[in-house]
């Protein structure tokens, strides 16, 4: 049939999404210049599905009012951590609300992660340098937390030596061989995470063992804190020549040493030096407190934290000009997400005054980004501080929020990273893909306000191939959505804005693939 | 459902069953302000239970109501708190569409109405003839706030047309034979079809200006409660420059009938309250900005529910934003009869803080001896007058803790937002129902 008018009939195969890319004369036919609050299906676009309230039973007065949200996945389930006003952190679980777990006051944002069922958080603010710029950090003198989803209060992550009198070590009366000489003896406790503490009491135990007699320990320290389930007792080797550094010589985990109580302060046994294999020095150098962050991530099972301003343990002594530790990242030792060496759990990334807002573990490397770089680490099985960085990139990087969580279970897809970059929202398979996933809309990102990129937050639904971002203002009330169905690439990837009543802070997705929304309405 | 004409828009709000849980306010264009103004309506009684349809004006109490008592609808004028007439205009058919017009030009009130021919084959294109019930003046009329209000119970609707002219009967009748929104004059706004709940057949919603967040509706539920307001004297959306103030209701969130029943009568004059508190939410309509406001009324029916010795007045309760209780019965601008706008004491309530609030109601009941059985007190439709200079904002508003919390996408057919509380928001313009490539 001839076209009306001389037009000829325009046939539209497919929708191909929104499209906000240069004059809006300029739009392909098969693309919308506006696509707010629809979705895509196969051949098909629909009005987006409405949402319903998670909880049913609010607080009165609903104290509910959500900045970030997390899917918290514990050994028995699925549940969410919810940072709301007034920097209160609840867990919500089986539509219950548990809380607040922790409460700190200057908390304006959280990071975390969960290892073997338990939450680590990490609470961190937005700062404002002299030139007006933005950025987050962990708060000044405020440190890891670690909560264990049973609704009690979560505490600071590791956890204080032990102090008090100073340990008695005696020969007790029975017969019992040992190693004959000097030995140094301290106590270590651990917490009800499995984290070992630093070495005390402040004066370890000594006695010269006399090789027939067994040992009796005494004064052993109690801790005040409940979270300590057990106390172990150290010692070292017989020492020749002792220099009076008790510090200063290796320790190590007497056998049947444990006390599995926090109640006993007497503990008699015996032990000869080729028994002591459990090296227990390295807990000297360990954080008791470990400073708090921005981003936190496993990688080859450590626990890797970044974006640190500092303690006053850890700011001392800084070169001049230098007020924080935005650049350092630092990494526990393997399978014990506590235990951070102060002196080589550590990866310095290059000073370049910006400071480091997200972690990333990808194909068995590490990698580290600040807003515009992007930073790669290889365990070499070494201590963290001696592995070797590489600039990936120095032009691409990703915000606090800014790397896509897929499914409810964060971090990687089969082979690529979703990033959230000042340029547009980047495929990541070891390089950035260019041109990046945004670019039908590229105006509408570049729009974006650069200054509150830490409240973008991406989930990736890699199940039905969909992505939703939250956005900074004046754009709070929408979320961005994409769907990759035909294909993950710039071309293929159809975009819409979902709008709503309320101001969307916070999204995830649990169940699965179930978008979860934290909101905080309405909006003015 | 409600709708709410004021000035050159028309809202359509949810009430009664659904309050609370309001797509927004549909906006239609075209009333001006005017002195002269008619309305009809096609009414059948589908019980013999009362049931209302009322001309209000809201400034000063004076109304113009048709009710029904069951056996008649009647006709009952007042002056603010004096009855100027009342009497039984014609009997009810209960079944039987009836048609009233209604036009006033000043203090001058006509009313006409006729009933449909029984038995035809197609009633709806059976021609009517009208009856002149009424035709007087009467000073009841506000210069500036000056309302209609529809109010339906027990009753289906329809056919709702709205002129901003004076018509003569055989106008009257015209339209009467005419369903559709033409004819001459032409309604300014009109839903033609006279079918129960009709008013889903308006078109043209006017969504122009920053009613951005979307104002639509796709069905009017139910059927049987209906409330339409029309007005003058504004400019919307031109309030600014008439300088002139923009009334507006405010929705409670939840259906609620305030209600008590001391059982019998005290030995001395006693007050109860009611056991119900609610609160409100708005749909749009009201600005933020306190300074623009200029007065925050609370409103209701009261009634009391024979036999029995019967309340004498009806008082609010009030509970702040922090808690803080205020139940007056000393001061009459605080009791609801014979007015049905009242002050809220207290606060002050702001549009800030006024969907915080809970609202409630109580019963003063006079003694008598020897006691007696007592009637149960009412208070219902509860609303929030709230009177503004500016525009509105057409974002929907409603206590913080109703839009803040969690909320999860609902798959496979949720055709709105459900927030807390019961409160269901229309999805916000989409760009597009649904539509298949290839079929």
């Amino acid at each position: 049939m001839p076209g009306t008018r001389d037009h000829d009939p325009l046939v539209i195969e497919e929708f191909q999404g929104w499209w906000v890319r240069g004059d809006p004369e300029s739009a392909p036919s098969d693309h919308f210049i506006k696509a707010d609050n629809i979705q895509y299906f196969h051949s098909g676009v629909e009005t987006r599905d409405g949402i319903i309230s998670y909880i049913e039973n609010l607080p009165s007065p609903n104290t509910l009012k959500p900045i970030r949200i997390y899917n918290y996945t514990t050994q028995i389930g699925q549940s969410l951590l919810v940072l709301s006003e007034g920097g209160k952190i609840y867990h919500v679980k089986a539509g219950v609300i548990l809380g607040p777990i922790l409460t700190i006051a200057a908390m304006e944002d959280f990071g975390f992660v969960a290892i073997n069922g338990r939450a680590y958080i990490t609470p961190f603010k937005t700062y404002t340098n002299a030139s007006g710029e933005k950025y987050q950090l962990g708060i000044q003198n405020e440190f890891l937390y670690v909560y264990l989803g049973d609704g009690t209060l979560a505490r600071k992550a590791a956890g204080p030596p032990p102090t008090g009198a100073a340990l008695s070590v005696v020969h007790g009366a029975g017969l019992a061989g040992n190693d004959t000489g000097l030995h140094l003896i301290a106590v270590v406790y651990e917490t009800d995470t499995g984290f070992l503490t630093a070495l005390g009491p402040e004066v370890f135990g000594q006695l010269v063992f006399d090789g027939t007699h067994e040992i009796t320990v005494s004064n052993i320290p109690v801790s005040p804190n409940a979270y300590v389930k057990k106390r172990h007792l150290v010692s070292t080797k017989a020492i020749i020549d002792y220099n009076g550094d008790q510090k200063g010589y290796q320790f190590f985990f007497i056998p049947g040493g444990t006390i599995p109580d926090n109640v006993t302060t007497t503990k008699t046994g015996s032990f000869f030096d080729i028994d002591l294999i459990s090296d227990a020095s390295h807990l000297i150098d360990n954080f008791s407190e470990i400073p708090s962050g921005v981003a936190l991530n496993t990688y080859h099972s450590r626990l890797v934290i970044v974006g640190e301003f500092g303690t006053t343990e850890t700011l001392t002594g800084l070169p001049p000009g230098i007020t924080d530790n935005r650049s350092i990242a630092r990494v526990s030792n393997p399978g014990e997400p506590e235990s951070i060496s102060k002196i080589d759990g550590l990866l310095i990334c290059p000073l370049d005054g910006n400071p480091l807002t997200n972690v990333q573990e990808f194909r068995d490397v590490l990698y580290l980004f600040k807003h515009v770089r992007t930073y790669a680490y290889s365990d070499n099985y070494d201590v963290p501080s001696t592995w070797q960085e590489e600039i990936l990139d120095q032009g691409i990087g990703a915000p606090v929020h800014g790397i896509a969580s897929v499914l409810d279970t964060g971090g990687v897809n089969t082979d690529f990273l979703l990033i959230v970059d000042w340029s547009g929202l980047m495929l990541f398979n070891g390089t950035y893909a260019q041109p990046e996933m945004s670019w039908k809309i590229e105006d509408f990102w570049r729009g974006l306000n650069r200054q509150e990129f830490n409240l973008l937050q991406i989930v990736n639904d890699s199940i039905n191939k969909k992505i939703w971002i939250t956005l900074p203002n004046p754009f709070r009330k929408m979320l961005l959505h994409a769907d990759y169905s035909d294909g993950m690439n710039a071309k293929e990837i159809k975009w819409a804005r979902w709008i709503f009543d309320t101001q969307v802070n916070t999204i995830t997705l649990i169940e699965t693939d179930r978008l979860i929304l934290g909101a905080k309405g309405p909006v003015l | 459902m409600a709708i709410t004409a004021i000035a050159n828009h028309v809202d359509l709000i949810l009430s009664n069953d659904n309050r609370g849980t309001a797509v927004p306010p549909v906006v239609f264009p075209g009333i001006n302000p005017t002195n002269a103004f008619s309305w009809s309506i096609w009414v059948r009684a589908t019980t013999n239970l009362p049931t209302w349809v009322t001309g209000h004006n809201c400034q000063d109490g004076s109304q113009i109501i048709i009710y029904s008592d069951g056996t008649s609808w009647f006709l009952n004028v007042r002056n603010g708190a004096t009855t100027v007439t009342n009497f039984p205009m014609i009997p009810i058919v209960v079944g039987r569409w009836t048609l009233f017009c209604v036009s006033k030009n000043g203090p001058d009130l006509t009313i006409y109405s006729a009933v449909e021919a029984p038995l035809a084959d197609h009633p709806e294109l059976t021609p009517v003839t009208l009856s002149l019930i009424a035709a007087a003046s009467y000073t009841i009329d506000s210069p500036l706030y000056n309302f209609i209000i529809v109010v339906m119970g027990n009753a289906d609707y329809s056919c709702f047309k709205f002129w901003n002219a004076v018509l003569t009967r055989a106008q009257f009748e015209a339209q009467a034979q005419s369903f559709d929104a033409t004819g001459s004059p032409a309604p300014i706004w009109a839903s033609p079809l006279r079918t129960p709940g009709d008013l889903s057949s308006i078109a043209n919603p006017y969504t122009g200006f920053n009613w951005g967040a979307g104002h639509a509706y796709n069905l009017i539920t139910p059927a049987d409660s209906l409330r339409i307001v029309t007005g003058f004297g504004f400019d919307d959306p031109a309030y600014m420059s008439f300088n002139s103030y923009c009334p507006t209701w405010v929705y409670p969130l939840t259906d609620v009938n305030f209600t008590v029943n001391p059982g019998l009568s005290p030995l001395v004059p006693t007050t109860y309250e009611s056991p119900q508190l609610v609160q409100f939410r708005d749909v749009g309509s009201v600005p933020f900005i306190d300074y623009q406001i200029q007065s925050i009324k609370y409103y209701g029916f009261p009634y009391s529910v024979p036999p029995g010795w019967a309340h004498s007045e009806t008082w609010g309760v009030y509970f702040d934003e922090n808690g803080g209780k205020f139940n007056p019965i000393s001061n009459t601008i605080y009791r609801f009869e014979p007015d049905t706008v009242v002050d809220i004491p207290g606060g002050p309530i702001t549009p800030n803080n006024m969907y915080k609030w809970k609202f409630g109601a109580q019963f003063t009941y006079q003694p008598t001896t020897p006691q007696q059985a007592t009637a149960a007190a009412h208070l219902s439709h509860p609303l929030l007058l709230v009177t503004y200079l500016g525009f509105p904002t057409g974002i929907p508003f409603s206590a913080e803790s109703d839009l803040s919390g969690l909320f999860a996408v609902a798959k496979l057919g949720a055709v709105l937002d459900r927030y807390n509380n019961s409160v269901e928001l229309k999805i916000p313009d989409p760009t597009i129902r649904t539509a298949y490539i290839g079929e």
